[in-house]
């Protein structure tokens, strides 16, 4: 156990490390995209307000939704970290092979990894929170913001191991490029990225509450920001729980099954 | 002890064909072709040995090494190295196994070589004396002391190398794989790392399989060779003994201006492969017959420059792997 700890906080220096070395290029990348949605979405949004000349929709006043796309640009980026890649290039080209000759679990290497950048935005996120409450006043709350932070950690923990079946199938498929993409489109739209979820149609919203992601990016995002949430913080532990030990039971059956599939390339 | 019984593997790969209408073909039905990598290979080694593996490319000594280590499954047949069976990826199997690759680097690109060792050491849960002990031992041994803390993008390839045995060696290995660790080394480092070899193999007794192409490597360090051909051995002995086997032939060698036509019948009359670089005409000759042929080829044509030796380690393998070929 100690060990496993160690060698996660070795992984998580080595990540960071590699962030301070290219840090011109994580921060370009990291603030355009989380601007972009923000300055888009503000703008839309207020077009939207003036057409219908209101200065709330379904709870919202601009403010507020200026606060949720932040938010929510910011925790999407947190959940995804360095998106796809991190187990698929080892398998592609066959960094794989060394890992599977220590006596460490290849995952503990590899958490540590997705961690990393996890972590930085989440840093950011939690200063601009501060700043949010001290600039444009939001309406926020001590604890609920603690427990939407300890949501969104453990969509984190939920999101590395989806993340991890999906890298796996670079055991059976040449590219997985495309199925990433996929994920990525399916979480943005069912996890209210673009649109928070109460702006739905009612049978689209009950039929997205089938998908893990309203509850793990959605609903922690509503829990941090202090907003009218359906479900109570323990509620959205015990989903977030069953959701962990789906993804994992899942990762470990295809590991299990690809890794026979492995031919040990580069070498 | 290494043990490894009727072993085989064969690889799956999919059949691309060139041109973009055969890959729209690939996407609709893929087609497979197996290809037999491994073919009932046996073979066994002690601990305190090193055997040596060679081979020309693609005749699966590499995939050797990798089920051997763990990386992959086998499609048949047992493998046991120290009661252990490497696909299982015991923890206790793996902190006493070491795998230098001569082809990939294991040490984090980015880093300097210090910090991946204090990674290493956590990861095999070396004691903080035996590592600095090691540590010192080996770096100074290799003379890359220097070089510590300089990222490992930036060193040059020998000094990688260099780098990658001491990481590979930091746990005290007691099974240790060596897949061409000399590759594009200059002479002088490929001496220091035989040397260094040599030591460790002295000083801590391990199971050691080397793969090389480089014969001297195999010749000053493995008393016990095996010889692969399309995933086969096909010799598995003391050098000596394949040495001794080609013992009774002579390399002769002479410098020839012109009647180059009147040679290759005077040689293809005595049935022996004659090999020509510019006017430099080389042959192999069994030394029975060298004196008589010598004679002849004075008497028929001006040659010059007359050189005869023992065949050299690198011919006597080319000749043994073309031999069984044709029997
Ligand atoms: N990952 C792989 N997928 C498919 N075929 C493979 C793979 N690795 C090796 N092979 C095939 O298996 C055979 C043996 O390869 P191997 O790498 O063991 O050769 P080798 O003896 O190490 O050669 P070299 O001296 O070139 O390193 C080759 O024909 C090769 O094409
Ligand atoms: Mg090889």
């Amino acid at each position: 156990m100690k060990k496993n700890l160690n060698i996660f906080i070795h992984a998580f220096t080595i990540e960071l490390r590699k962030v301070f070395a290219y840090k011109l290029e994580f921060w370009a990348s990291f603030i355009f995209s989380v601007a972009a949605m923000v300055v888009v979405s503000y703008l839309l949004w207020q077009s939207i307000f003036e057409v219908n000349n209101v200065t709330q929709m379904k709870g919202y006043d601009l403010n507020e939704l200026v606060i949720y796309y932040f938010c929510i640009s910011i925790t999407h980026k947190i959940l995804v970290s360095s998106g796809m890649g991190i187990i698929s290039r080892d398998i592609y080209y066959g960094d794989l092979n060394k890992y599977l000759l220590y006596p460490v679990s290849y995952q503990i290497f590899k958490s540590g990894t997705y961690f990393t950048k996890s972590l930085i935005y989440l840093c950011v996120l939690i200063i601009s929170l501060l700043g949010f409450q001290f600039f444009l006043s939001a309406d926020l709350n001590i604890l609920t913001c603690l427990q939407g932070i300890l949501l969104i950690l453990s969509s984190t923990l939920a999101f590395f191991f989806l993340t991890t079946i999906l890298e796996l199938f670079a055991f059976w498929a040449e590219n997985i490029w495309s199925l990433g993409i996929m994920i990525r489109s399916i979480m943005a739209f069912c996890g209210g990225w673009m649109i928070p979820l109460t702006f739905f149609p009612e049978s689209i919203y009950n039929f997205i509450h089938y998908t893990p992601f309203p509850y793990l990016l959605y609903y922690p995002i509503q829990t941090l920001t202090n907003q009218p949430c359906e479900y109570s913080f323990f509620t959205l532990v015990l989903i977030h729980c069953f959701w962990i030990l789906i993804f994992y039971g899942l990762q470990a059956l295809v590991w299990h099954k690809g890794k026979y599939k492995y031919s040990g390339v580069g070498i | 002890m290494i043990k490894v019984k009727n072993l085989s593997k064969s690889f799956k790969v999919p059949r691309k064909e060139a041109g973009l209408k055969n890959a729209f073909k690939s996407l609709i039905k893929k087609e497979y072709i197996t290809k037999a990598a491994l073919n009932n290979v046996s073979l066994e080694v002690s601990r305190g040995e090193i055997l040596g593996l060679v081979g020309s490319n693609g005749a699966g000594k590499t995939t050797l090494v990798k089920i051997l280590s763990g990386i992959i499954s086998s499609s048949s047949g047992s493998v046991s190295v120290l009661d252990f069976d490497p696909w299982k990826r015991k923890n206790a199997y793996r902190r006493q196994l070491s795998l230098i690759m001569g082809q990939k680097a294991q040490l984090w690109w980015d880093l300097p070589a210090a910090d991946s060792y204090l990674l290493l050491k956590e990861i095999y849960q070396i004691e903080n004396k035996r590592f600095h002990s090691n540590l010192d031992k080996l770096t100074q041994y290799l003379g890359v002391k220097d070089q510590l803390n300089v990222p490992v993008r930036k060193l040059s390839l020998g000094e990688r190398m260099k780098m990658e045995l001491v990481a590979a060696l930091l746990h005290d290995p007691q099974v240790i794989f060596l897949d061409e660790p000399t590759i594009g080394l200059d002479i002088i480092s490929q001496k220091a790392i035989r040397e260094f070899l040599k030591e460790y193999m002295l000083e801590h007794n391990p199971i050691m399989i080397l793969t090389s192409h480089y014969m001297q490597d195999i010749e000053e360090l493995c008393p016990r060779l095996a010889l692969m051909r399309a995933g086969e051995i096909i010799y598995d002995g003391p050098l000596n003994e394949i040495k001794n086997k080609f013992g009774d032939i002579r390399s002769l060698k002479f410098d020839i201006d012109h009647q180059r036509s009147g040679l290759e019948d005077f040689f293809s009359k005595r049935d022996i492969k004659m090999q020509c670089t510019q006017n430099q005409v080389s042959v192999k000759i069994h030394k029975e017959k060298l004196t008589d042929c010598m004679k002849d080829l004075l008497n028929n044509f001006s040659i010059s420059n007359i050189q005869t030796s023992q065949v050299d380690i690198d011919s006597v393998i080319e000749s043994y792997l073309s031999y069984e070929k044709k029997s």
